[in-house]
């Protein structure tokens, strides 16, 4: 089963390192296989959004806000399921990322098993 | 005039009577008769009038007689015999009148010759007889007068007939003392030497009186025998007894010192008094009848003649004279010669007084050698002297008094010395000069200004006191050219005030102090005025001042090291005012090395102190601000940095758990366990980093200069607001010059500035559509300073641009005004500049340059 998911690619957008890192070891250790981006646009301009099967972002971000990633996914009919992690807990915010159709709002510090559990109810649709 | 023409009119008149005669009594055949008339005639006035008239009546008579002639009555001449008739009787009238004429001159010419023979005979016996004496004539052998004047009679009283009558008249009325040896010497002066004697004797008159006379004899010779005497005596008597006056005068002057000698008007010795046998050696006897001034070798001061007309004129002349005495010896004498005059007014003879003033002269002419060298030491000694009468007149000056005032002696004597001086000091010139008058022989000294001819001015010390000279006060001043001095002490005293006045400026007195004595030996007068000291009591001494030295001081103060220090302490001034006063001293070693005095300095640094103090309060007010302004800076900030905090911590957390399921497998992947765990670490102490960073902006402490890499601190600040322009989407663009040299300033407060600029930018784009971006550069060109600009696509700057820097100034609601005012102060006192520019698209560019730092 393992091996069946690993094409499926988790991105992980975020302007801060460490939390890029962070992430992307934690999804190695559960066996998924990953790609970060710096910021909204070089994850647009990548291409690799088409094969990706969850999305990761940060909300506030130089440049494209997370908030703006999931508009223009939208708009281009390309649903990943995303889930948000921010640290501004915004309730606002957060009801309008659920609505644009995000997994899930997470603020940091978040919960490792919540974020696992999410991606990987991402990976299995 | 009218005798001549009365003599021609009878002429005529008489011509006419006899021709109308000759008609009337008929001598027509008779004209030999008629002209013997008409001769006649014509012979009577020539007798009567000389030629001239006769001529004219002749040719009168001629008409006359050729009128009566035939045919009478008529002026007829025939033929020429009458012509010839009347010719010969014209000739014949002339004739006869010149000779008529001649005989009556002759005998007028011997009338005359008589008369004036009588004449002469009368005018010699009236000179004769007019003689002041008799003159006699007497005949050589028998000595009997032949001839005596009228003046016999007159001087003698013996009628001039018994001179001649009696043969021995003349012996016989000798005096009889004068009988003997007159007649002895008469006869051998006339018969045996043969030639003219004068010799006085003595005459009895016919009233019994003796008459002196002097006979002046002259000897007739003829073939050497003497025939015929002549003579003239003259009555001297009236001289004799004037003579004998003189002598009785002169003996009364005997009795005094003085030499009198009288002489006559020949210069012969008539009187010799004791004075003079005593002054000049000569006994009375050789000296009478010698000439006086031959005897006396006289040196006459004036030619004698000169004297002479004077004595005659005046009457009498003094003066001095040199004389010889018998033996040679020269005398000064003063000589006063006296005229004396006879009853008549005649000078007869000089008296002469003669007094010796040789011993006089000599201690003159000591004095004058005294008077000469005291005058070589008044003309030529370098001092001005004046004496000066009571009315303020120069009497004198000596010649360099008056050249350094630039005049002569001449244009001074006479003149007031008042106007010499400078005219503000003339009024005390005269107080001086009257206080010296008042008290004579009390010295005065006073200074004043004389004004030189050029009209430059003359400081002159003046030592005065009054003296009587010749009875009369006079001011003696003797006065030096100070001017000098003057000057020096006017550049002494300018410098002392200059001096003073730099010190009261700069509020330093100087003080020195006696080592040795332990003493106050000199406080300048600031000093005096710093210590709250009155000057005229001098300065303090040593107990009192340290009274005045704060309590907590005194230690300080007495402090007194062998070299130069430095001291602050504080004084308390009795009204309570609290100085800071910092002194300098330097210790002063004699020679030996022995520490004589101190002298130093005592600045009062009250002011300096006070101002040091306000600046350190302002500086820390200015402290307290910047800190006030990072405080509320990072209130603001606060949830952006709280965001920043919790992204390491979360990736922490996000680490740690990924570590626990490495570790938690069937078989524990150590290694990606471990890499989990280094991330861990990383994060947190990246979020300690943050911590740090933004816990030194709330510091509030002293700015601390060290040197700076600008850039790192961009970066910092940039990381530190990553999430505040997050926030607000705006984009930051970082454009660093890689080869900044750093400089030397205060991290905190640089950063301050740049959180401030950064924070302003953001705020400007807040409302902004369309592109929101700071762009923070650093530029080096090489130069002494460094540039940062950050710029921004706000709202841009606001119309009060000039304000935008001052305190409390700003443009947001909730803003304090304080951001950028602080940051120009920031970086002012860095040494750099800070201002703002108008971005070229949109938004305002913030510039500011620091001074670098080449290590």
């Amino acid at each position: 089963m393992a091996l069946q998911r690993k094409t499926k690619l988790v991105a992980i957008v975020d302007d801060d390192e460490s939390v890029r890192r962070a992430l992307q070891g934690l999804m190695k250790a559960v066996g998924h296989s990953t790609q970060t981006f710096a910021s909204a646009e070089e994850f647009l301009n990548s291409g690799q959004y088409l094969e990706t099967a969850c999305l990761i972002a940060d909300i506030r971000m130089p440049g494209m806000s997370g908030l703006d990633l999931q508009a223009r996914l939208n708009s281009e009919h390309c649903r990943i399921p995303t889930i948000f992690i921010t640290a501004h807990g915004d309730t606002n915010m957060r009801m309008q990322a659920l609505r644009a159709g995000a997994v899930e709002f997470l603020a940091k510090p978040f919960s490792d098993d919540v974020l696992l559990e999410h991606v990987r109810a991402a990976l299995d649709l | 005039m009218r005798k001549a023409i009365f003599r021609l009119v009878v002429c005529t008149a008489m011509v006419l009577a006899v021709t109308a005669m000759a008609q009337m009594v008929a001598f027509r055949d008779r004209p030999f008769t008629a002209a013997l008339f008409f001769l006649f005639f014509v012979l009577i006035v020539s007798a009567l009038w000389g030629l001239r008239y006769a001529a004219f009546v002749s040719f009168l008579s001629v008409l006359g007689l050729s009128w009566v002639s035939p045919p009478l009555g008529r002026f007829y001449i025939s033929d020429s015999r009458d012509f010839f008739a009347l010719a010969a009787f014209l000739v014949t009238g002339v004739l006869t009148s010149y000779l008529s004429a001649r005989a009556r001159r002759e005998a007028l010419n011997a009338n005359q010759r008589r008369a004036e023979a009588v004449a002469a005979q009368a005018r010699f016996r009236d000179l004769v007889n007019s003689v002041e004496g008799i003159v006699w004539e007497a005949d050589a052998e028998t000595f009997v007068f032949t001839f005596v004047s009228e003046q016999a009679q007159r001087v003698l009283g013996y009628p001039t007939e018994s001179w001649l009558r009696e043969p021995t008249f003349w012996k016989d009325h000798l005096h009889p003392e004068d009988r003997d040896w007159a007649v002895h010497f008469f006869q051998e002066a006339t018969t045996i030497q043969k030639h003219n004697h004068d010799f006085e004797y003595r005459m009895i008159a016919a009233d019994g009186r003796v008459v002196w006379m002097r006979d002046l004899v002259t000897v007739v010779v003829e073939r050497g025998r003497a025939t015929r005497l002549r003579g003239v005596m003259v009555d001297t008597t009236s001289r004799k007894r004037d003579e004998e006056a003189l002598r009785e005068q002169a003996n009364l002057l005997s009795l005094t010192h003085d030499a009198i000698f009288v002489r006559d008007m020949q210069g012969t010795v008539k009187y010799w008094n004791r004075g003079a046998e005593e002054l000049y050696g000569w006994p009375a006897e050789q000296g009478t009848g010698e000439i006086a001034h031959e005897l006396l070798k006289t040196i006459f001061p004036v030619p004698l003649h000169q004297i002479e007309q004077q004595l005659m004129h005046a009457g009498r002349w003094e003066g001095e004279l040199v004389h010889t005495k018998k033996f040679g010896t020269p005398v000064i004498v003063t000589s006063r010669w006296s005229l004396q005059r006879n009853e008549h007014g005649t000078p007869i003879a000089i008296l002469e007084t003669n007094n010796d003033i040789t011993e006089q002269k000599w201690a003159e002419h000591a004095r004058e050698q005294i008077e000469e060298q005291w005058r070589a030491a008044f003309e030529s000694n370098p001092t001005m002297y004046f004496i000066v009468d009571p009315a303020g007149t120069i009497v004198t000056v000596n010649t360099f008094g008056a050249e350094q005032l630039g005049y002569s002696t001449d244009e001074l004597i006479g003149k007031p010395l008042l106007n010499l001086f400078y005219e503000p000091d003339r009024e005390t010139f005269q107080r001086h000069a009257n206080a010296c008058f008042e008290q004579p022989g009390r010295m005065l000294r006073w200074e004043a200004r004389k004004i030189r001819n050029d009209g430059t001015i003359l400081w002159v010390r003046e030592t005065a006191n009054a003296v009587f000279l010749r009875k009369q006060p006079v001011l003696l001043i003797v006065c030096e050219d100070i001017t000098e001095q003057k000057r020096a002490e006017e550049a002494l005293q300018r410098s002392e005030a200059y001096l003073a006045e730099a010190q009261r400026l700069s509020h330093t007195g100087s003080w020195a102090f006696n080592a040795t004595s332990e003493t106050t030996a000199y406080w300048s007068e600031e000093n005096f005025r710093i210590w709250g000291f009155n000057p005229q009591q001098g300065p303090p001494a040593r107990e009192t001042v340290l009274q005045r030295v704060h309590p907590e001081d005194r230690d300080r103060f007495l402090l007194r090291e062998k070299t130069d220090y430095t001291h602050e302490f504080r004084i308390v001034l009795p009204d309570g005012t609290v100085k800071h006063i910092e002194s300098i001293g330097h210790p002063v070693f004699d020679p030996a090395g022995n520490l004589v005095e101190f002298v130093g300095t005592a600045v009062d640094v009250t002011e300096r102190k006070r101002a040091e103090e306000e600046r350190e309060r302002l500086r820390q007010l200015e402290e307290d601000l910047a800190h006030i302004n990072r405080v509320s800076m990072m209130g603001e900030l606060a949830a952006s940095l709280g965001h920043e905090i919790k992204q390491p911590i979360a990736a922490a957390i996000t680490n740690a758990n990924t570590c626990l399921r490495w570790l938690k497998r069937d078989q524990p992947d150590l290694k990606e366990a471990r890499e989990a765990a280094s991330r861990m670490i990383e994060d947190a102490m990246r979020s300690v980093e943050i911590i740090n960073r933004t816990s030194s902006l709330y510091k509030k402490g002293a700015p601390q200069r060290e040197l700076v890499n600008i850039n790192e601190v961009i970066d910092e600040i940039v990381t530190l607001l990553r999430n505040e322009a997050a926030r607000y989407n705006v984009g930051t663009r970082i454009d660093l010059c890689a080869d900044l040299p750093r400089v030397m300033g205060d991290r905190v407060q640089l950063q301050q500035v740049l959180m401030n600029l950064i924070i302003n930018s953001i705020d400007a784009m807040k409302g902004i559509d369309g592109t929101r971006e700071i762009t923070l550069t650093s530029q080096y060109d090489g130069s002494d300073r460094l540039l940062v600009t950050v710029s921004d696509t706000g709202v841009g700057l606001p119309p009060e641009i000039d304000q935008i820097f001052d305190a409390f100034f700003t443009t947001k609601p909730h803003g304090t005004g304080m951001g950028l005012a602080i940051s120009r102060t920031i970086i002012e006192s860095h040494g750099g500049r800070l201002w703002v520019v108008a971005n070229s698209g949109r938004g305002a560019i913030f510039n500011f340059t620091l001074p670098t730092m080449v290590v």
